[in-house]
């Protein structure tokens, strides 16, 4: 006699909203008095996730409301400072 | 058939005879019967992912349509149901990642677009937008350089550094067979080593999955061979009662979730559906997910062999089908036995630990003509 019994896989794969969408990175020196500054640390998360500072903060308006003016990305493109390096 | 008991209750939900086709077969699709040869694979390949070795790559071998995909789906879920557990994880981890392989116009395979692929699967932001910085020193200063354009080197180490900050417990590759879409030996070889290097080099085990193409990528140096964890799952054999026994219980699981008000009689005609599906499920699941489909539409009450017929493949694919996936099996399973390693290592032929029963297939001695088998003659007094 065959043995009918069978199992059922259940296929779904639960959802994890937990995980950040940019790299959870520390900012420098905090308690100190040399506790690094916001544009040190924009500019340290861009290098992070291998981006300039104007695509990370232009990536960052679209995944909220916030709404960036050009004249603010102009600065920030101070920020990004030097030329690029075209090697292919 | 003989012995097989009918349960009455239906194991769907009884709304879903009320519901849409679309709906009905959603329901059936979804359902996956867990079938021994997935069972055993992917007990495995979870076993193989707890323990994994420096550098290691688990290859999920087997026929398309074997279970493959199942076997991959599960284990991206048991993945993440283990990370979810975790009471304290990391904010920017992630449980696992990976990428169906793309097959690329002209027969070459792309590494950039593959790795860039991958950026996307690990959630990158602006993957488009990549630049690479590197320090140079000019005199005794460090200079911070910057460039836009991006070679596929560059984006195997942005990917190993992105890989170091998400920490996967596994990276997966579906359809590893494009991988040998390379020219010659020398590049199957290259394209092993760039597997290799990523799981050495980001300590991540790496697992493909792929059919028997991927043959060709085996045996190609003893270096990567120590590497790869090989996992077979093997398609259902009409010679082996075990196996017709699985096959059946899979007919019989997957017929009593189609939502038809009268249940299907699928397994009484099971080597009908064994012979339309080479014994691979995945082939069965489609044709029954087409056929039940097909019937849903026009609102029948049950699912008939002759409404399956329609949905058959020809006998002639079937057995185009038939004979690659044999002659993929063969070249898997080598025939070498092992006797002929105990040989090439210089130990005696026979293993006192491991008696017969691991080497099956070993062939018992003829006998000289004119001698009689022992067993023809009655022995007196031993009654």
């Amino acid at each position: 006699m065959v043995e009918m019994e069978t199992t059922v896989w259940e296929m779904h794969t639960p959802a994890y909203p937990s995980t950040s969408v940019l790299y959870p990175l520390a900012p420098v020196g905090v308690g100190t008095p040399f506790v690094e500054s916001l544009t040190g640390y924009l500019k340290r998360l861009a290098q992070a996730h291998h981006l300039k500072v104007v695509d990370l903060v232009t990536f960052c308006s679209t995944q909220t409301d916030m709404h960036v003016l050009p004249s603010t990305l102009q600065k920030l493109s101070r920020i990004d400072g030097m030329t690029d390096s075209g090697q292919a | 058939m003989k012995g097989i008991q009918h349960m009455d209750t239906p194991q769907f939900p009884l709304e879903l005879l009320q519901a849409s086709a679309e709906a009905r077969k959603a329901y059936f699709s979804s359902k996956v019967i867990a079938h021994p040869s997935i069972v055993h694979a992917h007990t495995l390949l979870m076993s193989a992912l707890r323990h994994p070795t420096d550098g290691q790559i688990v290859m999920v071998i087997g026929a398309p349509g074997v279970g493959k995909t199942t076997v991959r789906k599960t284990m991206v879920r048991d993945l993440t149901t283990q990370f979810l557990a975790q009471p304290e994880r990391h904010p920017g981890h992630l449980p696992v990642a990976g990428i169906e392989l793309e097959a690329f116009g002209g027969g070459n395979f792309k590494w950039k677009q593959t790795r860039q692929a991958l950026l996307h699967a690990l959630h990158e932001p602006q993957v488009d937008k990549k630049v690479w910085y590197s320090t140079t020193t000019e005199g005794e200063h460090a200079v911070l350089q910057r460039s836009t354009r991006l070679s596929s080197d560059d984006l195997g180490e942005l990917l190993l550094t992105v890989l170091a900050q998400r920490q996967p417990q596994a990276l997966w590759f579906d359809e590893g067979q494009h991988l040998i879409k390379v020219a010659g030996a020398r590049g199957l070889l290259d394209q092993l080593d760039v597997l290799k290097s990523l799981a050495n080099r980001s300590c991540i085990p790496t697992v493909l999955f792929g059919t028997y193409e991927m043959n060709v990528l085996l045996g190609l140096s003893p270096q990567l061979d120590r590497r790869i964890f090989r996992i077979h799952i093997p398609r259902y054999y009409a010679t082996k009662p075990a196996d017709v026994a699985a096959f059946q219980q899979v007919l019989f699981g997957l017929q009593k979730h189609l939502p038809f008000p009268e249940e299907p009689h699928l397994v009484e005609d099971w080597e009908y559906f064994f012979t339309g599906s080479l014994g691979c499920v995945g082939i069965l699941k489609d044709w029954l997910y087409q056929a039940a489909g097909a019937a849903f539409d026009r609102d029948e009450r049950t699912l008939t062999r002759s409404m399956c017929e329609m949905w058959a493949r020809e006998t002639d694919v079937l057995v185009d089908m038939l004979q690659r996936i044999t002659s993929g099996e063969t070249q898997f399973i080598q025939e070498h036995s092992a006797t002929d390693l105990r040989t090439l290592l210089g130990l005696s032929v026979t293993d006192k630990a491991t008696s017969s029963s691991t080497r099956p297939k070993t062939s018992t001695p003829k006998s000289r003509p004119g001698t009689r088998n022992p067993a023809r003659d009655k022995v007196v007094g031993h009654g």
